[in-house]
């Protein structure tokens, strides 16, 4: 069956355009800093999501599309597409991370403690009706107790289990990783180009498929290892002179390190437990997405054959431009398609009759 | 430039990056060879599991060439100040050059690596003051 082109509608479109904005048309509007001040976590989804950070312009995509996440999303990685990318960072290691917040599930003594920064995880979930009153203007609070620290570095958690011989100690692998942004992703898809879809991901999509293991669909049961948040400075290689390096500033990333028990096949009797590990990392603070992914890839690591879980399922449905992109297509005529169904099941229907 | 000091211009405002640039302002021709632009670093990671890399994404960042009596200076910085990133890249080109200025230049960005750590005690502290402090019940 062809395709048919058919005309008509422009002027119903550009009414829709319009309607748009006056029906979601505010009062006051937000400055785009005020965007990025006010709902941070949000602009770090965008920025992950997308896969760009820039938090003012986040801030603007989230404006420009009244707070619709899909769609910010969808204008970050459209803007995107417009520039070119003519630098590579050097290997960014987070454990330089100057930390905000840093927490083991795993340990209750780390070195450097239990750093708990800013977080919702012990809030009281009541809505705080004073900030209906709040001014615009918030006058700077007063801190009593007054101290002042240098900046936060913290070993990594998983060294103390290095030092126990419980995980290996493993050497750097300078493998180029594989750039899923330029490359036709395939299966079984390389563990740089997991990494890179994943923390891409749709934070609910990657959210949905960690709890579904967690609750009995997968065989890996994490335990969150390490949760670092914090600074990491990005750098690259001087263009000009050689040998010297150019920091171009620092991204807020969240960083989880998952350990999970797993076997390792022996030549005697038993299996010998050892522990794997799986890596979460993306940018700006969104620790569910972080754990999420670490619990996906810990499980995409123990994959077996006949799994329910397997790479190809997650990695092609969790972005959120295609996912959405997909879903929403549905709203397009579909005149001719739906014309052969009706034609099938009133075939069916007089054949009966 | 050593690193600390890219750094640092990364780290501050406008004002700050056009002041330091300021000093080599009228003792110097600059031209811009490569004008202000927005364009994208992508971030390498390396994981922690098998000590692999892979990319976490891009950052939106601008770019700058100038020569500065004729020795290129360049810089890059994240986000789409292009005011910041030309002052930047001057302040790079007196480095390349070997200017007699850089050793004022070094006092002054050393001033400014010294400020934005101060700038941060306070808020380590902070942060220091919500680290647990595990105590057995009944001690």
């Amino acid at each position: 069956m062809a395709y048919v082109a058919i005309k008509g509608g422009e002027a119903a479109i550009e009414q829709s355009l319009v309607l748009l904005d006056s029906f979601h048309s505010a009062k006051n509007s937000l400055e785009v800093q005020d965007v990025v001040e006010n709902f941070p976590y949000l602009i770090d989804q965008i920025m992950s999501e997308a896969g760009l950070y820039a938090p003012l312009y986040a801030a603007l995509s989230l404006k420009q599309s009244k707070g619709s996440l899909e769609e910010a999303i969808f204008l970050m990685r459209a803007y995107r597409s417009t520039l070119t990318r003519e630098y590579y960072s050097l290997p960014v290691r987070t454990e330089n991370m100057r930390i905000f917040r840093r927490i083991s599930a795993s340990f209750k003594d780390i070195p450097g403690g239990q750093i708990l920064g800013p977080t919702f995880d012990y809030s009281h979930r009541l809505l705080d009706f004073g900030l209906l009153e709040e001014s615009l203007k918030k006058s700077e609070d007063t801190v009593e107790d007054f101290v002042v620290a240098d900046d936060i570095y913290c070993q990594r958690v998983r060294e103390l289990l290095q030092k126990e011989g419980l995980f290996p100690e493993v050497e750097d692998d300078n493998t180029e990783p594989f750039d899923v942004t330029s490359n036709l992703l395939t299966f079984p898809a390389d563990r740089s180009a997991r990494l890179q879809t994943l923390t891409r991901s749709d934070t609910g999509f990657l959210g949905g498929i960690a709890y579904s293991h967690l609750r009995g669909y997968g065989s890996v049961h994490a335990t969150v290892g390490e949760l670092r948040a914090g600074m990491v400075s990005v750098e690259i290689e001087h263009p000009l002179m050689e040998g010297e390096t150019i920091c171009i500033g620092e991204i807020y990333v969240t960083e989880v390190d998952a350990f999970c028990p797993s076997h390792e096949e022996t030549s005697g009797e038993f299996d010998k437990i050892v522990f794997s590990g799986g890596y979460g990392c993306v940018f700006g603070r969104n620790e569910t997405k972080a754990i999420s992914m670490s619990i996906v890839d810990s499980t995409l690591n123990e994959a077996k054959e006949g799994d329910l879980l397997d790479d190809e399922f997650v990695l092609t449905h969790g972005s959120s431009l295609e996912m959405n992109g997909f879903i929403s297509h549905l709203k397009l005529p579909h005149y001719v398609t739906f014309q052969s169904n009706l034609d099938l099941v009133r075939g069916k229907e007089e054949k009966d009759d | 430039m050593k690193l600390e000091y890219s750094k640092a211009i990364s780290m501050a405002t406008t004002d700050e990056v056009i002041k330091i640039s300021e000093i080599l302002k009228d003792k110097h021709t600059i031209k811009t060879i490569k004008k202000p632009q927005k364009t994208l670093t992508m971030v390498k990671m390396r994981e922690v599991v098998n000590a692999s890399l892979f990319y976490l994404g891009e950052v939106l960042c601008c770019e700058c060439m100038v020569e500065i009596d004729g020795v290129k200076g360049f810089f890059v910085t994240m986000g789409d100040d292009f005011e910041k990133v030309q002052a930047a890249a001057t302040i790079d080109g007196a480095y390349n050059a070997k200017f007699q200025e850089c050793e004022l230049l070094d006092a002054v960005l050393d001033d400014l690596v010294k400020k934005q750590i101060d700038e941060r005690k306070n808020m380590n502290g902070e942060i220091l003051k919500s680290k647990v402090d595990f105590n057995l019940m009944g001690e």
